[in-house]
């Protein structure tokens, strides 16, 4: 990971945030910086509703000025990168990083809600509570020996405990995961059954599309048009070239074009986000 | 018509008829499972057939629910959801944030050159991100509230950057020439039939008539989205009335393709029945 973003900017900072290997100043670093953080949250805490809603709005409108004036800050030509930067590209790498790593954190949030659905289920000893101890039997053997075990890849843990891992994986997780996705396939039909009773013309156009590209997946399929020379410009009505064909240049744009107008929508709906114009629960909360 | 009660009003409860020593059943036969699997992995032989067999026990049990809803699928499905809750942990742990959060920021002092060490300052994303558990504190829940808005902000930023690098690469494409004064194959023999047709010399130009058709059906869907004028007058009308035929061809296909991606998923599934009993048989018959 590079260094942080500021550090080539200004000359003290690039001392401040400079890493740190001697664990006595590390855990020093530790100490006062969560404690900083307590403090301002803790006065942040003590502001009126109103003005933590406006400490929102200029946060949020913040955060995306960072990647807006990245992407309109004009740029220069690197040779050592090369590429365009400016000033902000430099920082982009370990900002993105610094908030996928908040964000991978977020993993707590589920557990915390699945534990509280089937906590209280079994405490009350209520219908299916043998169900919710098999989910947190399943869940603590899974996190004991997969953190244990390092999921499989350390060689320091013992057979035993390898053994545990590659059962709970291999042996169960695995085959339990790829039989209920393969239960689909029988969901699917009734699905089918709605989605070709033909009764406008669309609908019809519909099954004819899905047919044509199911039939060039299987060997019934292309056996149907096999006789048709492959060297001939015939050719195009094997089922086969056919199905790639509605794929490639019937499906492809149409989609195409679907994707485009989500991009052009989630773009305003961003600017919307940035600017604070949406409101919602997010913003109504804070009177 | 008659009323009929649901079958499963609370989800995850037992069944109506379901026997009341089905738990110690199910838990005393998953607890002896996964046992044996640990006395069998000190013998290689018996090593290699227990990961099968445990398989197919868990492959049956799941396809139980074809005949009916019974206990011990209901077992298993609360299984799956917490080996895989466990799973999804162990999953983000290892390979993001132990590498590029716990490792980062611990200190190493025999740290190789590029290896990233001692950046105490990442402890900051540890405490920006317990802000969300505040949402479990009414008091608190601000600090959840006030987090989210910073990531959808970066979100929203992130947003023009995205932008441009999906969408302008995608129009780029999608617009190509129908004529041009080249032969797209420069000489070269067409692999595929759809190369051919895509390629017809007329005179000094060469005509590509799929890259008219993209560029048809592209703008006809768009068009049957492009709600800032009625579609009253012709010019709109009829682009948005093939749009809507366009758009059952991609639902269609996308459709077929799903269709076959979940029989695959069966046929893997019931080739590995097979292969693990075709097995057993020959151990047997030996």
């Amino acid at each position: 990971m590079p260094e942080l973003p500021l550090a080539g900017m200004f000359s003290w900072l690039t001392a401040l945030f400079s890493p740190l290997d001697k664990p006595g100043w590390f855990w020093l670093a530790i100490v006062v910086s969560t404690l900083l953080f307590l403090g301002v949250m803790l006065a942040l805490h003590q502001l009126s509703p109103a003005a933590k809603k406006w400490l929102t709005i200029v946060c949020t409108f913040l955060a995306g000025l960072y990647f807006a004036l990245e992407f309109f800050w004009p740029t220069t030509y690197d040779a050592a990168l090369d590429k365009r930067v400016n000033f902000i590209t430099p920082t982009l790498e370990p900002v993105t990083t610094f908030v996928a790593i908040v964000g991978a954190w977020t993993f707590g949030l589920g557990i915390i809600s699945l534990a509280l659905v089937h906590g209280k289920r079994l405490f009350r000893r209520a219908s299916g509570w043998h169900h919710s101890l098999a989910f947190f039997l399943a869940l603590i053997a899974m996190l004991a020996f997969g953190f244990w075990t390092k999921a499989g890849s350390s060689e320091t843990a013992g057979p035993a405990a390898q053994a545990v891992y590659t059962t709970l994986f291999r042996g169960v997780m695995i085959n339990l995961e790829a039989t209920m996705f393969a239960l689909l396939a029988f969901y699917i039909a009734s699905a089918a059954y709605r989605a070709f009773r033909v009764r406008t013309a669309e609908a019809a156009v519909l099954m004819i599309a899905a047919f044509v590209v199911m039939l060039g997946f299987v060997n019934f399929g292309v056996a149907m048009t096999a006789g048709i020379p492959k060297d001939s410009w015939w050719a195009f009505f094997r089922m086969e070239n056919l199905s790639f064909w509605t794929l490639g240049w019937l499906n492809m744009p149409a989609y195409r074009a679907v994707t485009l107008g989500v991009e052009v929508g989630a773009l305003a709906m961003a600017m919307r986000i940035w600017l604070s114009l949406e409101r919602g629960a997010f913003f109504s909360q804070e009177k | 018509m008659t009323e009929q009660e649901p079958r499963d009003p609370v989800p995850g409860a037992a069944l109506e008829n379901e026997a009341r020593f089905w738990p110690v059943i199910l838990l005393g036969a998953m607890a002896l499972l996964i046992g044996i699997g640990i006395l069998m992995h000190y013998n290689e032989g018996a090593k290699a057939q227990w990961v099968p067999l445990l398989g197919v026990l868990m492959t049956l049990g799941i396809f139980s629910v074809l005949y009916k809803e019974n206990p011990v699928f209901r077992f298993l499905e609360h299984i799956l959801v917490g080996l895989a809750t466990g799973f999804g942990v162990l999953f983000i742990w290892f390979n993001y944030l132990e590498p590029n959060w716990y490792l980062a920021m611990m200190p190493n002092a025999a740290a190789q050159a590029g290896e990233p060490h001692g950046q105490w300052w990442l402890i900051f994303a540890l405490l920006l991100a317990l802000m969300f558990y505040t949402v479990y504190f009414p008091k608190l829940s601000w600090m959840n509230r006030f987090l989210i808005g910073v990531m959808m902000g970066w979100s929203a930023g992130f947003a023009f950057q995205g932008f441009v690098s999906v969408v302008a690469p995608q129009l780029r494409t999608s617009f190509k020439p129908p004529v041009t004064g080249y032969d797209l194959m420069q000489g070269q023999a067409a692999e595929h039939i759809h190369q051919q047709m895509n390629n017809i010399q007329i005179g000094p130009v060469w005509f590509h008539p799929f890259a008219l058709i993209f560029i048809v059906v592209l703008l006809c869907t768009m068009a049957y989205f492009f709600f800032s004028v009625e579609h009253r007058t012709k010019w709109i009308r009829q682009p948005a009335n093939a749009g809507r035929y366009f758009i059952m061809i991609a639902l269609g296909a996308i459709f077929g393709t799903t269709v076959m991606g979940r029989i695959t998923l069966l046929i893997g599934r019931l080739d590995f029945l097979k292969n693990t009993f075709a097995d057993w048989w020959q151990a047997l018959v030996k």
